[in-house]
């Protein structure tokens, strides 16, 4: 069994309790505008350059003649010959095998802070057999589990998950259905539908709402009440994922200066 | 022939010099007492503390030099007072054959000893050490107590005369101190109108009037002749303060006590003082942490002061809320307190003879060297041995390149070695001498030191040297045990890793390639620099690989140190403690497998990764350091470990640390040097991207390596952080 990983992060404390082990799947079928994590949207590999690290010693171009050209086929053959790391392949295909090797490196600290690992994205729930035998994996061997969902996925995909998931950190963007497609892409009717069902599973859940001032921010009273008898978290707005827009050669849509 | 002495200046030189045909550790002793009589007496204040030491004259004693004479401050002296010139002059020249100690290089060490420490890759005693005497026996006994053992031991240990008179007059010098202290004190509080400075010194002037002959009866009084103590001593580092001062802290009331804790910090943070530690277990694991304990955390916390140099002990049974208020410690920014694990130190310890009840009455001294308060002295950073020139000298058949000096084995041409193995035993090999080289030293100065560097004030004080008849330079002290650290660890793991994997697994590059890159400097080898640069076979990220070998030779390095013995009647111990040296080791070496390069100073400055190279976060780093077996390095394992101000600012940090230091000493993680990151380090980062690979900023629910960052974001992280952003 395989998935696409863009990144696994150990030491994560701010997506679920205690110390985390993240592990970001790759592939996501929203583009909501303020996403800081654009390295996730595509679901293959992609190429990434970072312009303050390049030291513009031309090996990638000595290496391959369409690099830096409309010709650039995104193959990712000229990071490994980058020697500042300004060119780098984000996105893999890692089993769980190997995943699970990496999160159960610090079992002990997720034991002493009540931690463990969450998957995020991306969108996680694109990839359930993946995100199923991954979690069932680290439950059997005493690791609490988290999901980081946009839930915007069939419920069956949710309901395939339950046994394995002690927490959702369920994501809710808006209540307004036009504005949310606006801001997102999509419509919110799944994503409110599959939330009332998953109240009502029981299920440990934690809703989070990223609110980005100009955009969302008059509708956090409308997703308390929706939210109403569980956790609810908002997000502050932040622009880390400029620099990585810049990298992947994408337009950044969402500035804060014109929120203000 | 005695000379009479008409100057008031200079009491020690004076009375050292007063008693010719007399032992070394008499004349101390008599330049004590000459000192009681004649050395200034300085009344702090604004504290309420009494000063009188050496640390502004010419001649005297101290922990650091022994007996010291100035020469060039007497020269000095006697330009400007011409009165007093011909005595100063006479002191000059009645010192210098007494000072032989100050000089190993020219009169102890031998021409390779020499030839070894120039070219810094190991040392070994080149200077006296910290150690830890029990300041509270005067405290707590009294005087008389000191003297009434002397006597006792005299009938014991037959012809030592010498050594029980010079304790006996050290008494009688601590004696004459208090009489004239009381005294003085008595004089200035009548003349004083300001009647909070007249409180302080009837204060001064009513605990002189019994102390130190007789024991203290409170806490202000037990602070005020502490702080007189410790100052003649020489402020070194004053152990265990919250266990030998609880007796009179919770006889004395409240904003009394708290008034004295303050003013005490005020007095170490003023003079610098080193290592003051708190908390810990007994022989039964019980805690020791008090009401005092957390008064000293909220003091440090407080104030934010650098210095003392905190030490908090942990184990079992640590309360959660003891480690609550040391948390609350480190948030205030100022680093403290450093902590340290009873549950991999007292095993250490245990290793080296010491009992259980002895073990778990540890504290530190210095930077981060262990003793045992008041019964040995071991904690004085003996030696220290660069364990990546081990690799170099494998390299170059143990020729040194930078300088072509022939400093280690010849283990052979390394183009001839068949495989790692060979390449790996060959560098065990020169790791072994250049140990045994450092401890060598060592024991050569020591040697030195019992011979020419008495001190009867620390001889009383520590356990051992009375019983024996013994200075504390000459084995006197219950345990003698001794202290070589290592430096440049991860740099060695690193670039061994570099030459399994690439020469001997991958045969990417031949020997003889790599010795060559490395002679130029990997001038003209860019292709093998950045593949051993960019290598991702780096200690502190928690890779099994790389992590066996460090295993290998950091248990191989501490175990063989248990095997030698000291002169001072105990064996050798490894550890690893950070220091500014760190740089100068870096200089001195040069190009490296994993990629240093010959002008590069950057080198492990602690048990941790090489800086920069730990890319996998706290839990990889601490991971990989408990590789290492600590409970053989007897000496202080430090780990510096660096965390963004944000952990230390919320909920869910604060249990995410605890969660990383529980872990890490439940591991038998002996050490955790916590550092909060700092805005001119941010600044930094964005100037030198590439020093700073390992730092981690965390905004919201997001995270990242701070050099990955846009120059915008990184702005925005700094001003977030609520950092000021300096010129």
């Amino acid at each position: 069994m395989t998935g696409k990983v863009f990144d696994i992060q150990r030491f994560c404390i701010h997506d679920g309790p205690g110390i985390r082990t993240m592990v970001f799947l790759k592939g996501c079928n929203m583009r909501c505008q303020w996403c800081h994590n654009p390295e996730s949207h595509k679901s293959g590999e992609e190429l990434m350059f970072f312009p303050g690290k390049c030291t513009g010693c031309g090996k990638c171009r000595e290496f391959c003649e369409k690099a830096f050209t409309e010709e650039c086929t995104h193959c990712g053959r000229c990071a490994a010959v980058c020697r500042s790391g300004a060119r780098e392949l984000t996105g893999r295909i890692a089993t769980v095998e190997e995943v699970f090797g990496v999160v159960i490196r610090d079992r002990e600290y997720y034991v002493t802070s009540g931690g463990g690992v969450t998957v995020s994205g991306g969108e996680p729930l694109l990839q359930p057999e993946f995100v199923r035998a991954l979690l069932g994996r680290c439950r059997a061997n005493g690791i609490s589990t988290a999901i980081e969902t946009a839930g915007n996925v069939p419920w069956e995909t949710i309901e395939s998950v339950l046994p394995v998931t002690d927490l959702f950190l369920y994501d809710i963007k808006g209540i307004d259905r036009e504005r949310h497609r606006k801001n997102t892409g999509v419509p919110n009717d799944l994503i409110l539908e599959n939330a009332k069902r998953l109240m009502n599973t029981g299920a440990g859940i934690r809703f989070r709402m990223p609110v980005i001032p100009g955009w969302n921010d008059d509708e956090k009273s409308d997703v308390e009440a929706f939210t109403e008898g569980f956790a609810l978290e908002f997000l502050p707005y932040h622009d880390t994922g400029k620099g990585k827009y810049e990298a992947l050669g994408r337009p950044y849509l969402i500035s804060p200066e014109a929120d203000r | 022939m005695v000379y009479q002495f008409q100057t008031k200046r200079e009491p020690f030189g004076r009375g050292f010099l007063s008693c010719p045909g007399e032992s070394k550790i008499k004349k101390m002793a008599a330049g004590l007492v000459t000192a009681a009589k004649d050395l200034l007496l300085e009344f702090d204040l604004e504290n309420g503390f009494v000063y009188g030491g050496f640390q502004k004259q010419a001649t005297g004693m101290s922990f650091r030099s022994s007996l010291f004479s100035k020469e060039e401050l007497l020269d000095e002296l006697a330009a400007k007072y011409p009165e007093d010139a011909e005595e100063l002059m006479v002191i000059k020249e009645g010192m210098r054959p007494w000072m032989k100690h100050a000089d190993l290089q020219g009169n102890f060490f031998s021409e390779r000893q020499n030839m070894l420490l120039a070219e810094k890759h190991l040392w070994g005693g080149t200077w006296m050490g910290h150690c830890v005497p029990e300041f509270a026996g005067i405290m707590k006994n009294g005087t008389g107590y000191y003297r009434e053992k002397a006597e006792e031991y005299r009938k014991i240990n037959v012809g030592r005369d010498d050594f029980y008179d010079a304790i006996v007059m050290t008494m009688d010098a601590l004696d004459l101190f208090g009489r004239r202290i009381c005294e003085e004190a008595g004089a200035l509080a009548e003349k004083t109108e300001h009647p909070e400075e007249r409180k302080r010194l009837e204060a001064i002037r009513d605990t002189f009037s019994h102390a130190p002959e007789k024991p203290c009866r409170d806490f202000m009084e037990a602070c005020i002749v502490f702080v007189w103590l410790f100052y003649l001593d020489g402020i070194d580092s004053p152990g265990h303060f919250d266990q030998y001062m609880y007796d009179f802290w919770r006889v004395t009331e409240s904003g009394l006590r708290r008034r004295y804790l303050e003013a005490v910090w005020q007095f170490m943070h003023n003079t610098r003082t080193w290592n003051l530690c708190i908390s810990g277990s007994d022989e039964n694991w019980n805690d020791l942490s008090n009401d005092l304990t957390h008064e000293i955390l909220d003091v440090t916390a407080k104030y934010k002061y650098h210095t003392p140099n905190l030490t908090m002990r942990w184990h079992r049974n640590t309360p959660e809320k003891l480690m609550q208020a040391a948390y609350r410690a480190l948030a205030s920014g100022c680093g403290m307190p450093a902590l340290y694990n009873d549950e991999a130190v007292c095993p250490a310890l245990e290793r080296l003879g010491i009992p259980p009840r002895d073990s778990h009455s540890y504290v530190m001294n210095g930077c981060n060297q262990i003793d045992i308060q008041g019964k040995s002295h071991m904690g004085l950073e003996d030696g220290e041995v660069v364990i990546a020139k081990a690799v170099e000298l494998v390299l170059f058949n143990g020729i040194s390149p930078k300088t072509g000096q022939d400093v280690g084995l010849h283990t052979g041409d390394p183009t001839e070695f068949q495989d790692f193995d060979q390449f790996f035993a060959a560098f065990l090999r020169q790791l072994d001498d250049m140990t045994d080289a450092a401890a060598e030293m060592s024991n050569t100065a020591q040697r030195a030191y019992a011979a020419e560097a008495p001190n009867p004030l620390r001889s009383a004080l520590i356990e051992g040297c009375i019983e024996k008849g013994r200075d504390y330079k000459d084995g006197g002290p219950i345990y003698g045990n001794g202290q070589i650290l290592a430096e440049g660890i991860a740099d060695a793991i690193d670039s061994l890793a570099a030459v399994k994997k690439y020469i001997y697994e991958e045969k990417r590059y031949t020997m003889g390639e790599l010795v060559d890159a490395l002679k130029a400097d990997f001038e003209g080898y860019e292709e093998m620099y950045h593949t051993l640069k960019k290598s991702e076979l780096k200690f502190g990220n928690d890779i099994e690989y790389v992590d066996s070998i460090g295993k290998e030779i950091i248990d191989h390095f501490n175990r063989r140190l248990l095997g030698i013995e000291t002169v001072r009647g105990g064996h050798f111990s490894g550890g690893c403690s950070p220091y500014n040296r760190a740089a100068g080791y870096g200089a001195a070496l040069g190009a490296l497998p994993n990629g240093k390069k010959s002008g590069e100073s950057m080198i492990a400055d602690s048990i941790g990764a090489v800086p920069g190279c730990d890319r996998n976060g706290p839990t990889a780093l601490l991971n990989s350091c408990l590789c290492f077996d600590h409970t053989l390095a007897g000496s202080g394992f430090i780990l510096n470990i660096k965390f963004e101000r944000d952990l230390f600012q919320s909920e869910e940090g604060r249990e995410a640390f605890l969660g990383l230091w529980r872990t890490y000493f439940a591991g038998k993680g002996q050490q955790l040097s916590v550092t909060v990151v700092s805005a001119e380090e941010l600044l930094d980062a964005q100037k030198h991207p590439e020093k700073h690979g390992d730092l981690i900023v965390r905004i919201g629910g997001y995270s990242d390596y701070f050099v990955r960052l846009s120059k915008a974001t990184q702005e925005n992280v700094i001003a977030r952080t609520g950092f000021k952003v300096g010129a």
